[in-house]
């Protein structure tokens, strides 16, 4: 009986999804119980609740199968972690347009931009009613906890920590030239910006994406690359917000230009984790 | 790079030092922490108006500021506003107390309510005179203005060596890490802002005080960088920011910005300590975050055509169309239709835990708030059966609100027992009722599980001095759940379950 709880559990495993979000839902509960994020039930239904009804409109409209559900629950987390509104219709709007651009931005049989990331540049563009809150995650423990994430997805081959990782080491590496070297401040100026939670979840999670980073491996360093450098160049010198989500946003309408000359395999959440 | 950084500087001068360094006491509801400074910032777009208020209280001829600015001020960007403008944006916007009285339970319905504010706020500066300006130390003359009783210099440096060197050998000792960051800001193409008393034109104004400095500039750029303020890492500072914008609330965006606790019933012996009760529970919400937090203490829609409410209760004449225009806010000449929503935060910072300037975003949050506390006065008259009942209800009261009070100053329960027990010995003429509440008082007061650890009655006025949060260091209660972890790493344990199954059936 118990063993075959254990096997119905560990088959769970099998798609990387659920992992996903078990650490998303715990950032999620992390936020509104100890960093005193607004809770706003509404809010989150309204997320929730529009990202899975799209999304199974979407699957029965292109006979795809239901299991798709996990990416649009994923999708929905993501939005309520990053995105702030006051409105619910707002959050429906956000929700529909993260979900539909997997199916109307489609090109090489791959979507072009990561659905949250979409939802939510879309959203705060067309509305001016949604923002970003990059101060939201203060730099405590939140370190710590990207860490364990980090590392657990390394350790079981979810989605492309290769993208992540080199993002932020390339992010990481501009910041403690251009910070500490060349402007001389302290080393704590630096890893203050540095563990601020909003850039690791960037990095962790939506940067990763394997639906939407180019699928050749010397082409996903590169595009990483780009992505780091933007987003530090805008921080630093344009003075701007939130720059991992508009850089990546930007370097995403590139990906299948890269596709297209770097052969690579395609990603399939069937087969993410590998023993 | 000329939209750099905005800079304002308040170093120690060490001979002025001492008279800045304790607490003192000043009329009721002002002057609630002692090493505070206050600021307004208007931001529309890049345009930024940045008023620095100007409490200084020493000989006129000590004072002197320093503040890094992102270009070449001209002398129209630069002003002298008065200081009311800022008493009366801290009296609307400070944290406030509201009364109520419960209805006498033997009459008819009547009800009063009445309101009551209070918490101000006044501020000490600790700043740097500089003398005249010498060309050995590399220290460049861009301009110099005399404007109302100030005489405005701005410098350009090439090393942080030559200003530091500058300033010392005209007097002024510097605290040791203001090298530190002098160099950062001389390397990110920054000029000096400074200003000292123009001795001969000090007393043609016609105030008694110095007026508050006011500049304009453009950078795209939203922040307003303390680290120079920090003379050493015990000491830390109380600042507080008004802003003006377009369209909704400003937060920052590299700490975490965290409301007040707001709407708790308080017992009603907070009416004659409010502002003691007010600081005990800022402390308290500074230690349990970490000390790296900034506050919201109010915000609101302040539109002057708007007709809504513009406080509740108000505990001073919400900000006209005069302060707007004092303030900086430009865009409503020729718009009296144009929104301007108002954001008030409160940051306690020091060296150590806040090591990068402050940096600020508007977002589009129009959502009303206010740090308000509610006090209830008991009814008088309660001879009668329904009096009876009453009193019953609120010994139950009064015990809650002793425990909200609690846990929001972190003060020990037990010292306010007398607050619900009294009454009942004094009105209830039941003895078993009044044993029974009593008992239950004595039950939700233990003393050991309550986390209050403030317990020193004169803890505020410590923390207000120089250091005294070291000499009176409660615990930071961080509430982080840890144990939230283990979930995903349940996960993570499945996956290798799993791996260990398949394992064992490849080699069976």
């Amino acid at each position: 009986m118990i063993m075959r709880l254990f096997h119905s559990i560990s088959r769970i495993t099998e798609d990387a999804r659920y992992f996903q979000i078990a650490f998303l839902g715990v950032f999620l509960i992390y936020g509104v119980h100890s960093l005193h994020w607004e809770f706003k039930p509404l809010i989150i239904l309204s997320i929730i609740g529009t990202a899975l009804i799209s999304q199974y409109a979407f699957c029965r409209i292109y006979g795809k199968p239901l299991d798709a559900l996990r990416s649009a629950i994923i999708t929905s987390m993501g939005l309520s972690i990053l995105m702030k509104t006051q409105f619910w219709y707002i959050a429906v709007l956000a929700s529909f347009l993260a979900i539909a651009s997997k199916y109307f931005l489609r090109i090489n049989g791959k979507h072009v931009f990561n659905p949250a990331n979409f939802g939510l540049m879309a959203t705060i563009f067309m509305t001016k009613m949604a923002w970003v809150s990059p101060g939201q995650w203060g730099s405590n423990l939140v370190l710590l906890y990207f860490l364990a994430a980090a590392g657990s997805m390394l350790l079981l081959k979810v989605g492309r920590i290769d993208t992540g990782l080199v993002f932020l080491g390339t992010y990481a590496l501009c910041q403690v030239v251009y910070s500490n070297l060349y402007l001389g401040w302290p080393a704590d100026y630096t890893l203050h910006k540095l563990s601020n939670g909003a850039l690791l979840l960037y990095s962790f999670f939506m940067i990763t994406d394997p639906s939407t980073t180019p699928n050749n491996q010397t082409a996903r360093i590169v595009w990483s690359i780009s992505i780091a450098l933007l987003a530090f160049y805008w921080a630093e010198f344009k003075y701007m917000n939130g720059t991992p989500i508009k850089a990546l946003f930007i370097v995403s309408l590139c990906t299948p230009l890269v596709d297209r000359l770097c052969k690579g395999q395609t990603f399939s959440w069937k087969y993410s984790l590998k023993f | 790079m000329k939209n750099i950084v905005l800079s304002i500087v308040m170093m120690t001068v060490l001979t002025e030092a001492k008279a800045f360094c304790g607490f003192y006491v000043a009329k009721a509801g002002a002057n609630l922490y002692n090493n505070k400074s206050e600021v307004i910032i208007v931001r529309d777009g890049n345009l930024t108006t940045l008023t620095m208020s100007n409490d200084f209280k020493g000989n006129v001829k000590d004072f002197a500021m320093v503040v890094p600015v992102p270009e070449l001020l001209r002398e129209r960007d630069i002003k002298v506003v008065n200081r009311n403008i800022f008493d009366k944006i801290d009296a609307y916007s400070a944290p406030r107390m509201v009364e109520y009285y419960d209805e006498n339970p033997c009459a008819d319905k009547r009800s009063y309510e009445w309101d009551f504010g209070v918490a101000e706020s006044v501020s000490k500066k600790n700043m740097v005179m500089l003398a005249a300006p010498s060309g050995q130390y590399h220290v460049m003359i861009e301009a110099q203005y005399t404007i109302g009783e100030y005489d405005i210099t701005i410098l350009s440096a090439e090393q942080s060596g030559g200003l530091e060197s500058w300033l010392k050998d005209n007097g002024y000792s510097i605290p040791d890490n203001a090298k530190e960051v002098l160099q950062p800001y001389i390397n990110d193409k920054l000029k000096f802002f400074v200003v000292k008393v123009n001795l001969n034109n000090v007393n043609s104004t016609g105030f008694d005080y110095l007026r508050p400095i006011q500049i304009t500039y453009s950078s795209s750029r939203f922040m307003l960088p303390i680290r120079l303020g920090m003379a050493n890492a015990k000491t830390f500072q109380d600042l507080v920011v008004y802003t003006f914008t377009r369209a909704g609330r400003v937060e920052c965006t590299n700490y975490r910005t965290e409301k007040m606790p707001t709407g708790n019933n308080i017992p009603t012996f907070v009416l004659n300590q409010f502002d003691s009760f007010y600081i005990k529970t800022f402390n308290k919400q500074y230690l349990r975050n970490n000390k790296n937090t900034v506050f919201l203490e109010y915000a609101w829609n302040v539109t002057p055509s708007f007709a809504g409410v513009k406080c509740d209760p108000c505990v001073g004449d919400p900000p006209m169309y005069n302060e707007f225009v004092d303030a900086g806010v430009s865009w409503l000449t020729g718009d009296p239709n144009a929104t301007v929503f108002f954001t008030r935060l409160h940051v306690r910072y020091s060296r150590n835990d806040f090591p990068q300037d402050l940096m600020f975003q508007a977002t589009p949050n129009t959502e009303n708030y206010q740090a308000r506390y509610v006090i209830t006065h008991p009814a008088t008259y309660t001879d009668c059966d329904k009096g009876k009942e009453y009193l019953k209800q609120l010994e139950e009261r009064k015990v809650d609100e002793v425990l909200e009070f609690c846990k929001l100053t972190g003060e020990r329960t037990k010292k306010y027992e007398w607050y619900a027990v009294n009454l009942t010995k004094s009105r209830a003429t039941d003895e078993g009722n009044s044993r029974s509440i009593k008992q239950k008082i004595i039950d939700m007061f233990d003393p050991d599980s309550n986390s209050g650890n403030t317990n020193d009655e004169n803890y505020y006025a410590g923390a207000a001095t120089i250091g005294g949060q070291d000499n009176n260091p409660p615990k930071s209660g961080s509430d982080a759940p840890l144990y939230l972890l283990l979930l995903p790493l349940g996960v993570m344990l499945m996956a290798f379950y799993k791996k260990l199954v398949k394992f064992k059936t490849l080699h069976l």
